[in-house]
């Protein structure tokens, strides 16, 4: 009997790897980048919608700013004794605006008590918040800058690389762990000592070991301040991202 | 079609919810158990507030936590207490839920103005809501659940707040509404649901314990339900032999509506059973249980 035979013709490995990556690019929801997602938000939202309080935090942010200039400019006499000093007031400072408006903007959810509709909404009370933190970073940094160069103006002996690292330090260390425990569902009281207890543990840990505070934030190279900043910066990045996908999961849909 | 498949939730060792299995398609469901048995539970699972600690959800086929944002595309819901921006009119927040649920403007602005006319708040549509009243409150609510034209609405106790005629108007909608979409209505108000639901829910323990037409749930206690008239001095010693539903007073008598396995006594009238005397029965306390029937 003559036997007929089939060739079966198999691609190749590569061939198959090929097809596969193709099917799962095909069926996957495409992924934006956080910068998109975070641009067609504010397309979607808007100013108004994404800042409701918006007349609010300019207003507490005024406060804040002519507080800390006040305060800044008028301990001459103690930032002239104790030179190094300054850098502490800066690093300690740095998130206090952060810390206020991020807060602000969280009573208020609570107060009007809209966290559960928001989050069954397509943008999330996650998604919404990622992108309202990142803008108060962004502005909390800019004012920061300007409170820097309003210093540097006053007192000459400090360096405005210095001061601008160690401000940017702070705020977003601060800035890293408010994410961090947010995302995290800690119980209440976490949120409420990190809210409230780092100007206040700082500036205790500023009073009781002085000369350790001191050591530590005049001692660090500016070099190592570079390398903690972008560090920082790029956490708190990868934090907004994880946030803004807190709720979304994987799979085709 | 919306499938709720073996879901159970604890909270640590405390069991909220236990193996519910439930579809939905679309109509009127009422969802329908006193507080604090899980109804909101429940609730805040098929909103994806909260997630199961077993089972799964399925919309059209697809979990729904899986569908994420395409599934809250499709959602309309309105909380128990429902949270508003105080300082903005109706007009703003249904903007800003618009904008939240990823409409377009053009489109959620032809909308606002057809559900403000609607739930009758055309009048005050540019006020700011803080000097509401509860009601209007609750109609700015049932207009934000209903801005994305969604195919699943999820009601948490709507009436809370309603006028007896604001009600009514209420009931037509959701009845119009339920045509094409599945509408869940989450309450312990039987009137609420008896006249438009066409399956009622009621969970007891924990679990779905029953879920029909309301016809169906009725023929739970067909036969047992009576009524009878008589002198308040008996009304005492009568309601420890019987489980009582309502009572009223009628020319110098108790006249009494209750439930007994008993074989009926000629005074007694047989009465065609409603949703509220099953509710009442189904939910009876431990100690009416004990002691009645």
């Amino acid at each position: 009997m003559n036997k007929e035979k089939f060739k079966v013709d198999f691609p190749s490995d590569e061939d198959i790897a090929r097809q596969i990556s193709f099917i799962v690019k095909e069926g996957l929801p495409k992924q934006e980048t956080f910068f998109k997602q975070v641009y067609t938000m504010y397309r979607q939202l808007g100013f108004q919608y994404l800042f409701p309080n918006s007349i609010e935090i300019a207003f507490i942010s005024i406060l804040i700013a002519i507080f800390l200039l006040i305060t800044g400019l008028h301990v001459r006499d103690y930032f002239e004794a104790e030179p190094g000093s300054v850098y502490t007031f800066i690093f300690v400072t740095s998130p206090l605006l952060y810390l206020t408006i991020c807060s602000l903007s969280l009573y208020h959810i609570w107060d009007n008590r809209t966290y559960e509709l928001e989050m069954t909404c397509k943008y999330d009370f996650f998604q919404l918040t990622a992108v309202r933190m990142l803008a108060f970073s962004i502005f909390c940094f800019a004012v920061n800058t300007a409170f820097i160069i309003a210093m540097v103006n006053t007192y000459h002996h400090i360096s405005f690389v210095k001061a601008f690292l160690i401000s940017t330090t702070g705020l977003f260390l601060f800035s890293t762990l408010t994410l961090f425990v947010l995302m995290n569902n800690q119980a209440k009281i976490v949120k409420i000592v990190l809210l409230v207890g780092w100007t206040a543990g700082n500036f205790l840990a500023f009073i009781w070991s002085k000369n350790f505070f001191l050591l530590v934030l005049n001692n660090i190279s500016i070099s190592v301040y570079v390398v903690i900043t972008a560090s920082l910066l790029v956490l708190y990045i990868k934090h907004l991202q994880k946030m803004m996908q807190f709720r979304k999961t994987e799979g085709v849909a | 079609m919306l499938v709720v498949n073996h879901v159970s939730k604890s909270y640590g060792k405390f069991e909220a919810l236990k193996d519910i299995n439930l579809e939905f398609s679309n109509g009127v469901y009422g969802l329908l158990a006193p507080n604090g048995a899980g109804k909101t539970t429940l609730i805040k699972m098929l909103t994806t507030l909260i997630f199961p600690s077993s089972g799964e959800i399925l919309y059209n086929g697809t979990n729904i936590t899986r569908l994420g944002e395409k599934y809250r595309e499709q959602l309309g819901y309105l909380p128990q207490e429902f949270g508003y921006y105080k300082n903005y009119s109706p007009k703003q927040f249904l903007a800003y839920i618009g904008a939240l649920k990823g409409m377009d403007k053009k489109v959620v602005n032809k909308k606002i103005d057809e559900l403000l006319k609607l739930v009758a708040l055309e009048d005050v549509a540019t006020k700011k809501m803080k000097k509401f009243s509860g009601g209007m409150i609750q109609r700015v609510g049932i207009a934000q659940a209903m801005l994305n034209d969604p195919k699943i609405l999820i009601l948490d106790e709507p009436t809370a707040g309603l006028d007896p005629k604001e009600r009514v108007r209420f009931r037509n909608l959701l009845s119009e509404l339920a045509r094409d979409r599945i509408v869940i209505l989450s309450t312990h108000i039987v009137s609420d649901v008896e006249s438009i639901a066409n399956e009622i829910i009621m969970i007891k323990d924990k679990q779905v314990l029953y879920k029909g037409s309301i016809d169906e749930i009725c023929k739970v206690i067909a036969g047992m339900v009576y009524e009878t008239s008589i002198p308040y001095e008996q009304a005492a010693m009568f309601k420890k032999e019987v489980f009582s539903l309502s009572e009223k007073q009628e020319d110098g008598l108790l006249k009494i509506r209750f439930i007994s396995k008993k074989t009926p006594e000629p005074t007694w009238t047989a009465v065609k059973p409603n949703l509220e005397d099953v509710f009442l029965y189904v939910y009876r306390d431990d100690i009416q249980e004990s002691s009645a029937i």
